[in-house]
């Protein structure tokens, strides 16, 4: 292997690699936001609101 | 027979004594990487003074240290592991754009590859080399070690080098990102990032070593040992586990990594004319990695239209955190309200999957 291929083939898989991990980290961060972590926080409002207005002695 | 070793010492080790107290030196009197100077330095001193045959084959304690735990790459990815727990990864996933400024900075491991090749070393020894690019100490080392393992004189050069560089991020890094951005574009503040979900931090070491396991393997004792050490502090139930990893575990291989490389810093494997060449050759990789995220760090502000400030390209170098404070610091330099670090440790984290992606890949062609 020449020192020109081993600069071209480490560059170029350097960036295919770091290319398809920033869509990965896009598309689960995108994914996960919106089927789990609203999900989560959204139990978690209620459940503060269902506490508060317990706690006044609501229902 | 009794020998003394005053009438046994050569100039070369003599001249390494000094090395080695100027190390000692710098570590503590001028808390330049004291953790790693401080032990480096006075195992260079053990491995110096004649006739005590700690650096000897089979038994010698120097000899063994190096053979078993540095030699054999089990140090660097301990301390890789480390690395993990004590890194946040939240700003890259906050902004996984920024994965790619990462992915930039690693051009200066290829430009220093390519001039190595250029001044006359053949070609894993020009490899080795290049890595000092990418500003990681244990990466470094353990692609030394697998690309040049029966020549310590390549390896103590590029180790010595790698950590002294990164020693010398504030003083290197500034005046090649003042040369590549103008002061409209440092005084670029940048908005606050989002949120990032625990469930988001969790996955993404899992996922990053999957990925990277499965395009790169030969870079997978890296980035897995990253990945392993930041699943243990990101699941919050392994907390224990991320305590030892980053602190006891890492301590007792920062001290074995000191003494392992004093071992290979011994006169007449160090004083060459190749040592003064890879020292210059460093600094090269060390600068035109700096200027390779710039410049795409360039191109970020010109396809945000000014919004990306492209000094925190400079940060895609993996000297973590100091890439990131300089940055910070250039920002406020020129405008006090500017806060660009979380900006900046995105591509600065990425820059440690980057480079250890990049040694993967040269130990994948070439070992």
């Amino acid at each position: 292997m020449t020192p020109l291929e081993v600069v071209v083939i480490g560059i170029g898989v350097v960036f295919v690699t770091l290319t398809i991990l920033t869509l990965s980290t896009y598309l689960f961060g995108k994914i996960i936001n919106k089927f789990f972590v609203e999900e989560e926080d959204e139990k978690e409002e209620i459940a503060a609101i269902v506490a508060a207005v317990q706690a006044r002695g609501g229902q | 027979m009794f020998e003394v070793g005053l009438f046994a010492i050569s100039w070369q080790e003599v001249a390494m004594l000094a090395i080695g107290l100027l190390l000692v030196y710098l570590g503590i009197a001028k808390k330049m990487e004291p953790l790693l100077l401080g032990p480096i330095g006075f195992a260079v001193i053990l491995a110096n003074l004649p006739l005590t045959g700690i650096t000897e084959a089979p038994s010698g304690l120097l000899y063994v240290v190096y053979e078993e735990l540095i030699g054999t790459g089990i140090i660097p990815l301990i301390i890789f592991l480390g690395i993990g727990t004590m890194t946040d990864f939240s700003p890259l996933l906050a902004n996984p754009k920024t994965f790619l400024l990462g992915a930039a900075a690693q051009l200066g491991i290829f430009l220093a590859l390519g001039l190595a090749i250029i001044v006359g070393f053949d070609l894993n020894a020009a490899a080795s080399i290049g890595i000092i690019g990418g500003a990681d100490g244990p990466t470094a080392i353990y692609a030394a070690t697998q690309l040049v393992g029966e020549r310590p004189e390549i390896i103590a050069a590029v180790t010595v080098s790698a950590y002294s560089y990164m020693a010398l991020v504030p003083i290197i890094q500034p005046p090649i990102i003042k040369a590549l951005t103008t002061k409209k574009q440092r005084q670029i503040r940048m908005g606050k990032m989002r949120e990032v979900s625990q469930l988001e931090k969790i996955v993404f070491p899992i996922g990053v070593t999957i990925i990277v396991g499965l395009i790169v393997p030969s870079a997978l004792p890296l980035v897995g040992m990253l990945m392993i050490g930041n699943l243990f502090q990101t699941s919050g139930v392994m907390d224990r586990l991320s305590d030892t990893g980053g602190n006891a575990l890492m301590d007792i291989a920062t001290i074995m990594l000191g003494l392992g490389v004093g071992f290979l810093m011994t006169g007449g494997t160090f004083i060459r004319i190749s040592t003064l060449k890879i020292l210059l050759l460093g600094v090269f990789a060390f600068a035109t990695a700096t200027a390779g995220g710039t410049l795409f760090g360039q191109l970020y502000y010109k396809l945000s239209k000014g919004k990306i400030n492209p000094m925190i390209g400079a940060a895609g170098v993996s000297a973590v955190p100091m890439a990131s404070r300089v940055v910070q610091k250039m920002g406020q330099e020129e405008d006090a309200g500017s806060h660009l670090l979380m900006h900046a440790m995105g591509p600065n984290v990425a820059g440690v999957i980057g480079s250890a992606t990049a040694a993967g890949i040269l130990i994948g062609l070439l070992a």
